[in-house]
């Protein structure tokens, strides 16, 4: 069934989330350095009068993150995952750090000449790949998007920042 | 807006697939709790149903016990030395029938002459007549007399008859001698002077023989007083039936058959309207416990609990019946009353749920009707505030987040398209000044290029007519007067191009200037662009979350973000075409300044010419040596003029470069207009609010 997504580039590949799991796009901005976070934090920012993590999509995928644009935008999408010490209230918004977000359409990642994809374990959040009218476009599924023991680490940087 | 059907509508299936389920719920938890309860409550009813059977049969069964033992006490006083005196055995009877007032009677019957007495005691004065029948046999029974029903406190004395027929006397008497033991009896009920009684009897055994029996008539007025109590205290009715199917006592008076409960005593059951249910009664009970169940009771036409038990002594068969509508009646008002929660629980579920579906419903219709009429483009009336901190409240605050930016976008959007429409109009403007100036530019080096035409043959007559200057000195001197004055005149057009250079170099410094403006300008745009671009995407993610209600701004903020990448290509167009402009410009500055230099040159090579011209003018007329001179120096002259020559051909082809430029531009401003007219088309559909 198709469903109405944001494409975006990174690291030269075609990306898309569903609409629903983007609370807004924002225009490329500063944010804070965190101590001793993993390289595929890009810092942290506030966002509706919360402190959330800057993810930088590219290095997530284990690119090399190219120098930064006018053209590059933040997504925060909603992160919904079963750690009860993260999302006391069900959601916990991340912001994501891509290339350039191309459109906004609707993609059927359930169709049949869909791939399903060949996820890692830790690449849980890289879902199917569809082709579009915009090349080929891989899912990417935020509620994955972090492994368990990144959540730890996550955590623990979340705390010192606090502090 | 179309109107939604009820049954398609928000509050529709909140109510479908909240209430419905909930009351389902609600009637299923109803339904098990009154089973479960209803259960219990039999399950306790009969509990105490069988305690209360088997306290009544345990205390008949003592009582049997009791008055068997009495019976067994009188024939072991006749086996211990009492057997054959019959006066005295007589006295004792009367006694022990003083004792108590619960007996009717107390006896001894001995067999046929089991003393060997007979014969001498109808002589004898000694024993009463009364105490033996006809024959002289012993059977002395002192009992209570009564008179209609009512105990006169009168003993008295009679002899009994018909024991060989009755089961008091054949009772121990058959037992004995089928086991050889002694075992008490007791009789089935019967009537004497109205009164209902019973008896219990023991054998008389002497030296192994049985030799008579000894026993007590017992009246049943006291085990209906007991049973009695027994209704009194649990409402419930009591039977007592003994082995042989005869009513011993009954607390009911409902008996179709008779007006009162005495009807039933003495009553074989066969005769009575309880038979069906009597066979089961004395069926039961199949264990030590009493048997508790559910049957219909054929006399009170209605399902009745039952408790069953047997007494240990005498086999009296204790049955207690109450009907089952009374038992259950505090169970039954208790269902009632869940049900009636239950119903009150659905009916409160049901108006929480349409109060709560109707205020949602009202805030997402009134979403609707805003993003329509968004979509039509009127942005003349906010969106109503909402202060709901639910989603549609929240969905209503976004809303009117969005169209309060939205009216600040298209605001902005139209006044920026009325400055951009400004700017290329004076873009365009001084295109066309720019070109006008190169034009006249071009036509101003190609009168230079003619005068140094001139200049050019002028020199080389000059340089031809040198050899022949010394030979016509005068005529030379004519001809370089003549060129002194082609000199002066070519002066006054160095000193006009020179001063044409200068005017175009402000020119292209202007240009410069107005690229930089434009270039400052564009970017602006690309801004506005870029800001455009990521508004249209939120805006279709909101739409998206709005669901069906957004479809239709979703086109808009789609046909937005198609308007925001028209206006960031040309604005790309643009900023390559100002480049190019601009590198062209900065290419004429460095041409002109190259030019005013060889121009600044020029004059001044014209203006020695002309004073070597002069002097040679001068010296031509003194001597030939000087004609030599002046020959050399117009060579150098030709040379000069030559290069000038060079540098207007290269100032005519930047001229035309420039020309070309300058065209370009403004039809790259035409452009502009054009996309500017499109974007200024697009928001105006858009109505603002003041």
């Amino acid at each position: 069934m198709p469903v109405l997504s944001v494409i975006w580039r990174s690291a030269g590949s075609l990306l898309a989330m569903h609409a629903r799991d983007v609370v807004e796009v924002l225009p490329p901005l500063a944010s804070r350095p965190a101590p001793a976070v993993p390289d595929w934090v890009r810092g942290l920012f506030v966002f509706r009068g919360r402190l959330i993590p800057l993810v930088d999509c590219a290095t997530l995928l284990g690119a090399s993150s190219p120098p930064d644009r006018m053209m590059n935008r933040v997504l925060v999408a909603r992160v919904v995952a079963g750690d009860e010490r993260l999302w006391p209230v069900g959601n916990w918004p991340v912001g994501i750090w891509v290339e350039s977000v191309l459109d906004i359409g609707s993609i059927d990642f359930d169709a049949a000449d869909a791939h399903p994809g060949l996820a890692s374990p830790t690449g849980k959040f890289l879902g199917p790949v569809a082709q579009t009218r915009w090349g080929l476009v891989q899912l990417v599924r935020p509620s994955h998007l972090f492994a368990p023991d990144q959540i730890d680490t996550l955590i623990q940087r979340l705390e010192q920042a606090a502090t | 807006m179309s109107t939604t059907p009820f049954t398609r509508s928000l509050a529709g299936r909140l109510l479908m697939f909240g209430v419905v389920p909930s009351m389902m719920a609600i009637a299923a938890i109803v339904t098990l709790s009154g089973m479960d309860g209803y259960r219990n409550a039999l399950k306790a009813e009969k509990e105490v149903l069988a305690a209360d059977a088997e306290g009544a049969a345990a205390e008949l069964g003592t009582r049997n016990q009791r008055w068997g033992y009495i019976a067994s006490i009188i024939a072991t006083n006749q086996t211990t030395g009492l057997f054959g005196k019959r006066k005295e055995t007589s006295d004792h009877l009367k006694g022990m029938n003083a004792l108590s007032d619960q007996n009717l009677s107390m006896f001894v019957v001995y067999e046929p002459n089991a003393d060997g007495q007979d014969s001498a005691a109808l002589k004898s004065a000694d024993v009463p007549r009364e105490a033996m029948d006809a024959a002289g046999r012993f059977a002395p029974v002192w009992y209570d007399e009564y008179i209609g029903g009512v105990r006169t406190g009168v003993v008295k004395l009679r002899a009994a008859a018909g024991m060989e027929s009755m089961a008091f006397y054949l009772g121990p008497k058959n037992d004995f001698a089928k086991s050889g033991q002694a075992l008490a009896t007791i009789t089935e009920p019967r009537a004497q002077d109205g009164i209902p009684f019973l008896t219990h009897s023991f054998p008389i055994i002497m030296d192994g023989k049985f030799v008579g029996v000894a026993g007590v008539d017992r009246s049943l007025a006291f085990i209906s007083q007991l049973i009695g109590k027994v209704k009194a205290r649990t409402s419930a009715d009591v039977f007592v039936l003994s082995p042989e199917g005869t009513f011993i006592a009954a607390t009911t008076d409902s008996a179709p058959q008779a007006a009162g409960a005495a009807a039933l005593e003495m009553r074989r059951i066969s005769d009575t309207s309880y038979a069906p249910s009597a066979l089961r009664w004395l069926a039961e009970p199949k264990g030590e416990q009493p048997d508790a169940f559910e049957a219909h009771d054929p006399v009170l036409d209605e399902e009745c609990l039952y408790a069953v038990k047997r007494t240990e002594v005498g086999g009296w068969t204790i049955v207690i019946r109450r009907p089952l509508s009374e038992c259950m009646r505090l169970a039954n008002a208790s269902i009632v009353r869940n049900v009636a929660l239950g119903l009150a629980g659905m009916v409160l579920v049901g108006a929480l749920l349409y109060f709560v579906s109707r205020g949602i419903t009202t805030r997402v219709r009134v979403a609707a009707a805003s993003a329509e009429r968004i979509a039509r483009g009127d942005l003349t009336r906010p969106i109503p505030e909402s202060t709901s901190a639910d989603e549609t409240g929240q969905l209503m605050r976004s809303m009117n987040s969005m169209d309060g930016n939205l009216n600040a976008l298209v605001g902005n959007v139209k006044q920026a398209g009325i400055r951009l429409n400004s700017t290329a109009t004076e873009i365009a403007a001084t295109s066309k000044q720019q070109e006008a100036s190169t034009a006249a530019f071009g036509a101003a080096s190609n009168q230079i290029a003619a005068a140094v035409k001139e200049i050019t043959a002028t020199g080389r007559d000059l340089a031809r007519t040198m050899d022949s200057v010394n030979r016509v000195g005068q005529e030379m001197a004519e001809l370089a007067g003549a060129g002194q004055k082609g000199l002066q005149g070519m002066e006054s057009v160095m000193q006009d191009l020179n001063s044409g250079t200068r005017s175009i170099a402000d020119k292209l410094g202007a240009i410069s200037d107005r690229s930089q403006k434009i270039t400052s300008v564009i970017t602006t745009i690309a801004k506005v662009a870029d800001q455009t671009n990521i508004l249209s995407i939120n805006a279709a993610i909101e739409a998206e979350r709005a669901g069906e209600v957004g479809a239709g701004f979703l086109v808009i903020a789609r046909e937005i973000r198609r308007l925001a990448d028209q206006s960031a290509a040309a604005t790309l167009d643009i900023e390559q075409i100002v480049q190019q402009m601009q590198s062209a410009v900065s290419t004429g500055v460095m041409e002109m300044d190259r030019f005013s230099d060889q121009v600044r040159r020029g004059v001044r090579d014209v203006a020695t010419a002309g004073m070597q011209l002069t002097e040679i003018i001068t010296r031509v007329n003194t001597s030939t040596e000087a004609f030599r001179q002046v020959s050399e120096s117009m060579q150098a002259q030709s040379e000069g003029v030559q290069q000038i020559s060079e540098g207007m051909a290269s100032l005519a082809s930047n001229a035309s470069q420039t020309v070309q430029s300058a065209h370009e531009f403004g039809r790259a401003a035409a452009d502009l207009q054009t996309a500017i007219a499109t974007l200024r088309e697009a928001v105006a559909r858009f109505n603002l609010r003041e």
